[in-house]
């Protein structure tokens, strides 16, 4: 079975936002969350696909592998990610498949980019910031 | 839950413990509305001995839940617990957790909440004192000025048109 979408988020405000933007897009094509450490199994009638919680340790190694299974498996068209750590190894995975990564970055990263996304930012096709400021800094891009 | 009663404090996804909130709470538990809920995510062991609903983390469905049927939101500067309580017209009280103290990797808490300073839509505290001022008079149940932060509209528009493209010129390739 393959996809359109697959949304990579962190539990939290970043699923929060990722649910926003999926709702307000209301796109007629298929698609899934990958969220870690998380109890929830569906959101807003998508299937949820829980994968392991990295902390900044060797546990990005599985969540990499996890993210090779999950792309080579469902095959998504463009991946959305709204951060944090999650979405650096499926950023990466989507580059070596050249499948289109978007990244908005965190709306708590109002003065410099976080430390998720200066990383997701070296691989993402297209990368999204929330403050104009820091998007004259970034050379991101801000939609008002 | 009982409707609009009781207080509902979260201190987020972040995986690092956060004393200084615990610490504001447990001095002022006496006078926060009843029941009181806590998300404590691994700062749990602080409220064990109270009389409280404890637990580490929920689902997304059930955090709205607890907010929607809280009268106080005491959380710390996490963007989804403010928009959260925002969507609910419900002004939250937020600590900004502090890279100095270990409670986060980095200050964007804190440059967060100095970006909003004074536009209505939370309160923020440091102190003991500034909690229960706040609580003792009631601001807490104030509306905030806007039932959002962060407005999606145009940047999900961007997006979309985005996935829109990449969608057909696969469909089309294929």
């Amino acid at each position: 079975m393959t996809i359109d979408i697959l949304v990579v988020s962190s539990p939290g405000g970043h699923l929060n936002t990722a649910r926003q933007i999926v709702c307000e897009m209301s796109l007629p094509y298929s698609l899934k969350y990958v969220v870690h450490d998380s109890k929830t199994v569906e959101i807003d009638g998508y299937e949820v696909i829980n994968i392991i919680h990295s902390d900044r340790d060797w546990r990005i190694i599985i969540q990499l592998l996890e993210a090779i299974k999950i792309i080579f498996n469902l095959k998504p068209k463009v991946i959305l990610s709204t951060g944090a750590g999650i979405a650096i190894p499926f950023s990466l995975v989507a580059k070596l498949t050249r499948c289109q990564f978007i990244h908005v970055e965190t709306f708590s990263a109002a003065e410099e980019l976080s430390l998720s996304g200066k990383i997701i930012s070296i691989f993402a096709n297209h990368f999204f910031v929330r403050y104009e400021k820091l998007a004259r800094k970034t050379g991101f891009i801000y939609v008002e | 839950m009982s409707n609009n009663k009781g207080t509902f404090i979260t201190f987020g996804n972040v995986h690092k413990i956060f004393p200084r909130m615990a610490q504001l709470i447990l001095a002022n538990h006496e006078i926060l509305p009843k029941p009181i809920v806590i998300q404590a995510g691994p700062n749990i062991k602080k409220f064990e001995n109270f009389n409280f609903k404890v637990f580490s983390y929920c689902d997304i469905n059930e955090f709205n839940e607890y907010i929607a049927n809280s009268s106080l939101i005491i959380s710390h500067a996490g963007v989804g617990a403010i928009s959260a309580s925002l969507s609910y017209m419900k002004k939250p009280i937020v600590i900004a957790r502090e890279k100095k103290y270990g409670e986060h990797i980095n200050d964007h808490q804190v440059h967060f909440v100095e970006h909003f300073l004074n536009k209505g839509i939370f309160f923020v505290i440091k102190k003991e004192q500034e909690l229960r001022e706040i609580i003792q008079s009631k601001q807490y149940l104030q509306q905030p000025n806007s039932n959002e932060i962060g407005n999606v509209r145009k940047l999900a528009n961007s997006i979309k048109k985005i996935i829109m493209k990449v969608i057909y010129e696969k469909k089309e390739s294929e």
